[in-house]
């Protein structure tokens, strides 16, 4: 079974690099790490305890931003930093989670994205592949955002502009789930979701197996 | 809007903690060496230490100033290699050096729109 495990968030302001302590306990764990920066800059790489993270995927937010995801399988257990590092100088604002109890193979298993979108609400839909999988989404606005349909909120940058949620709950049956943000429809919004299944014996797709008996 | 105008002295590093308590953030100024060092595999053992507070997080690459914590506070700005550095809003911006006068004086409508 999933669970949420922790979280961590921090802004470097005009800086080239961001580290910041994130504490990851139990089995079978996950991490993902949400995260803009901006375009007159490369990102250079992402790391948790040296270990290079990889890409979920990315949204051009606007011409000067652009909001990642990125996620690491079986991160190194107890405290340990994460590093963000851009080619430039740029404000990078960062949120993380980790869970336990996910597979510790090809996760995540699905993502998807939306943006740059101006209207009030934003949201996109992932789809599971296993019973009892979770969704997990980060989202940036300009302004600030706040979370809105089935958005478990876990973390916020300290201006409120890049958030991190998740489903809070295991998705049964597996399909297509949504989550969105409440914004400022003059700026621009993206959210990068992405889905990630239960460790084995946590989540076998009983709705598949019952239809076959 | 006015702005102060503060002195570049270069490429800077800091830490950031947070009092247990009343939740105020301490910022340590720090060598680019012992920036780096966070990211090093068990870089988390370099995370300062100080009573009564939690280490929270670090970054580099700032231009450093001859502010107390090196770093450039709201409403200022600094000049390097033709440009102005300017700090509002929570975030830096990088103007032509002309955009802010000789007064500090700076249309804050320059960076609608810019920020991160």
């Amino acid at each position: 079974m999933i669970a949420f495990d922790a979280t961590a968030q921090a802004t470097g302001t005009g800086s080239t690099s961001l580290t910041f302590a994130h504490t990851v306990t139990g089995t079978d764990r996950f991490l993902t790490i949400g995260f803009v920066h901006g375009n007159t800059t490369t990102l250079s790489s992402v790391t948790f305890n040296d270990d290079a993270c990889s890409s979920v995927d990315l949204v051009q937010i606007q011409a000067n931003t652009q909001l990642h995801m990125y996620s690491l399988i079986a991160p190194d257990t107890g405290t340990n930093n994460v590093v963000i590092t851009v080619s430039g100088s740029t404000t990078i604002r960062a949120v993380s989670a980790s869970y336990t109890g996910v597979s510790q193979t090809g996760q995540p298993d699905a993502d998807n994205k939306v943006g740059p979108v101006t209207t009030a609400t934003a949201s996109v839909a992932v789809t599971t592949t296993v019973d009892n999988s979770w969704a997990v989404a980060t989202a940036f606005g300009g302004s600030g955002i706040n979370p809105g349909t089935n958005w478990t909120a876990r973390n916020e940058d300290a201006l409120g502009r890049t958030l991190i949620g998740d489903s809070g709950a295991a998705i049964t049956p597996a399909g297509s789930y949504t989550m969105g943000v409440q914004d400022n429809p003059s700026d621009n919004t993206g959210i990068v979701i992405a889905s990630f299944a239960p460790a084995a014996g946590g989540g076998a797709n009983t709705t598949n197996f019952f239809m076959m008996m | 809007m006015k702005l102060t105008k503060r002195n570049y002295l270069g490429i800077g590093a800091v830490h950031v903690l947070r009092h247990n308590k009343i939740g105020e953030e301490l910022v340590i100024p720090c060598t680019l060496e012992e920036y780096a060092r966070l990211g090093e595999k068990g870089g988390s053992q370099f995370n300062p230490v100080l009573e009564e507070y939690t280490y929270v997080y670090s970054f580099a690459g700032q231009p450093k100033v001859d502010t107390p914590n090196t770093l450039l506070g709201e409403n200022e700005y600094t000049e390097k290699d033709g440009e102005a550095i300017v700090s509002m809003q929570g975030e830096h911006f990088r103007v032509a050096k002309e955009k802010v006068d000789a007064e500090g004086n700076f249309d804050e409508r320059e960076v609608i729109g810019k920020q991160v």
